[in-house]
């Protein structure tokens, strides 16, 4: 681990902290964070990786980093870097992640807490069943034919809803309409093919999960009133992403990347940061297998939010329209996506990477029907609080229109697991009025709060920086994880 | 967790690391060190349970540079993991030799079929990274080398 106490941090102001630019780096970099925040990143050497992003050809503006930023493979967790095409940019597999598309769906529901908190167990109980979980589990959707697995690949989202999960309004309630275009299967290798053909409708272990949440809070009553939200809501979250298919798709270009670098002679300080021009046939393949993991993904929660409305409706014995489930809005926080952003007076594409990290448009901007901004889904960690932002006109020219995407880790596994061994985490939770079904119950120390930093903290940089403003805080009442 | 085995000048053991799961690697050949990082890794994958010997899968690979042999052996057997819903362990590396552009593989496994549906104590493993990846030789004819596994 690279030490960060040597690099050289100036505050800009309580929450903003920027990294000069210095020997290789082609910019600065800005980190949005609190002074505490930023000594436990330091720690860690996060600060180290967002000085090394810097140093990719043809990135503009800055290398930036959102308040929940922790270390990562190249780029921290928390990083967003935008590069210019024109300018020779490069895209770069690690500044996305393995978890190609993993996100967040946010669904509204016509309940009231105190209508079903009787009725929680026979909910989570009936979430657990219905959505496959954790490891090596496979989908409520057969094993996919080879053509099939083409048409997810292509169609994302609308994929799922053509065998009947959710509905095609859900695509305006999704970010990129619930699918990249561009999409390539014949970018897609035989091994991440394989991964993906029984993985869809699967949530996964690790921090993925499903959840029954309350509105406690309301901060933003306008754009709370766009969203449909309310205080005693009940609303479900569902935070997965691309499973295997993506995770081989990462694996299979970094090897790609790291012969690009000699191709392209690209210098870089981390071998993870392994990159190719945009516009290169390397760059070019990355981006559109990418958008078929990206998709895959988006028809994973389009399917997944379908089964959860299948086990409550079953659970509670009442109809798809007492139930009232609606898609809030579907963020991804690892991607890559060509974007039109102004940078010194002139609006340029530029290819932002996003890992770890949120869109966060303004209103009336780009594709935007939102009135008041687009939502921002900011889950906490298992047990903790979770906030619904929404996003600001700041935010295009600070972070190219980002912002946080959840709590951000404080605490290996291996130290998790050691601080909590010995206590009964999932009674502790249930005495606190929260249920917990995990299929593997190590995961549940894993993913404890303590573990990660505090979310309100996260999005309170966010908040007072203006990139996005809070409008909710949730609290879970059960949580079903792998 | 992962068991560690004997870490001395031998063997496998966790590290910590922020998001995900590290593993320290020691041996005395770059044979061994490639047979204890499977070991490390189907440790993680299997959990807590014994892993029978299974039938024998034979593996062959190559990579730019050993780092990249290592990670693409580690992937693969986390591959065939997920996608025949196996289990390995009893391994033999045959062969690492120099080849034209890098570095080739040979290994041997044992692939016990096992049952995802019952909870097994395993970690779910996204990828074997590149993260700060090096192995490197130790003053005293061995090697080592740490690896973070993505979970």
């Amino acid at each position: 681990m690279e030490e960060g106490g040597k690099i050289e941090v100036r505050r800009l102001s309580e929450y903003l902290w920027e990294i000069p630019r210095e020997g290789g780096m082609r910019v600065p970099g800005r980190v949005y964070a609190t002074e505490k925040m930023l000594a436990q990143v330091r720690h860690e050497g996060g600060l180290a990786q967002v000085r090394n992003v810097a140093h990719l050809p043809g990135i503009v503006g800055f290398s930036l980093a959102m308040p929940d930023i922790h270390w990562g493979y190249g780029f921290p967790i928390g990083g967003v870097a935008a590069t210019d095409p024109g300018q020779g940019g490069v895209i770069s597999p690690g500044g996305v992640g393995y978890d190609i598309n993993c996100g967040v769906r946010t669904l509204t529901t016509q309940l009231e807490a105190g209508a079903v908190r009787d009725k929680l167990e026979r909910m989570v109980q009936a979430m657990f069943q219905h959505i496959p979980t954790g490891v090596g589990s496979s989908g409520a959707i057969p094993k996919l034919s080879r053509q099939t697995l083409e048409d997810v690949m292509r169609k994302g989202a609308r994929w799922a809803i053509e065998q009947g999960y959710g509905s095609s309004a859900d695509l305006d309630h999704t970010e990129e309409g619930g699918a990249l275009p561009g999409a390539d299967p014949d970018a897609v290798s035989e091994h991440a093919r394989e991964r993906g053909r029984e993985q869809l409708g699967t949530l996964g272990s690790g921090n993925h999960f499903a959840e029954i949440d309350v509105v406690e809070e309301i901060f933003h009553e306008e754009a709370a009133a766009e969203f449909g939200l309310r205080q005693n809501q009940i609303i479900v979250q569902i935070h997965t992403g691309s499973r295997g298919f993506g995770h081989q798709i990462c694996d299979d270009y970094l090897k790609v990347m790291a012969r690009a670098v000699r191709r392209y002679a690209i210098d870089l300080p981390d071998r993870q940061l392994a990159c190719a021009p945009v516009e290169s046939e390397e760059g070019r393949q990355y981006r559109g297998a990418m958008a078929c993991a990206a998709n895959f993904a988006w028809a994973n929660r389009q399917t997944i939010m379908a089964l959860a409305e299948r086990a409550l409706v079953t659970a509670l014995g009442a109809t798809p329209r007492e139930l009232g489930l609606r898609l809030l809005y579907d963020v991804c926080h690892n991607i890559a996506k060509m974007e039109e952003h102004e940078v010194d007076g002139k609006m340029l594409r530029l290819c932002v990477h996003r890992k770890g990290a949120t869109r966060a448009y303004p209103p009336h901007g780009a594709p935007n029907p939102w009135r008041t901004g687009q939502p921002v889904l900011v889950p906490g960690d298992m047990g903790s609080e979770s906030f619904i932002c929404v996003g600001q006109r700041a935010s295009l020219a600070a972070t190219f229109g980002s912002t946080c995407h959840g709590a951000g880790r404080v605490m290996s596994r291996r130290e998790a697991t050691r601080r909590f061994r010995g206590r009964d985490l999932i009674g502790e939770l249930r005495s606190e009025g929260i249920l917990v079904m995990a299929k593997e119950r190590g995961t549940v120390a894993e993913e404890m709060r303590g573990a990660y930093k505090e979310v309100g903290e996260v999005v309170d940089v966010m908040h007072v920086a203006g990139i996005s403003l809070k409008v909710a805080r949730v609290k879970p009442l059960a949580v079903i994880k792998g | 967790m992962v068991s560690e085995r004997n870490i001395g000048a031998e063997g496998f053991e966790s590290v910590d690391h922020t998001a995900d799961v590290g593993l320290r690697v020691r041996a005395r050949s770059l044979e061994a060190l490639f047979l204890h990082s499977a070991e490390g890794l189907a440790a993680l994958l299997a959990g807590p349970r014994a892993v029978g010997r299974g039938r024998e899968r034979v593996f062959s690979l190559r990579g730019i540079d050993l780092e990249e042999l290592l990670i693409s052996w580690l992937n693969e057997i986390l591959f065939c993991h997920e996608t025949e819903r196996v289990l390995f362990g009893h391994f033999e590396i045959l062969h690492i030799r120099r080849v034209e552009d890098g570095f080739e593989l040979g290994a041997k496994a044992g692939a016990e079929p096992y049952d995802p549906a019952r909870s097994s104590g395993g970690t779910e493993v996204k990828a074997a990274t590149y993260h700060d990846l090096r192995i490197e030789a130790r003053g005293d004819g061995g090697y080592e080398v740490t690896i973070i596994f993505d979970t």
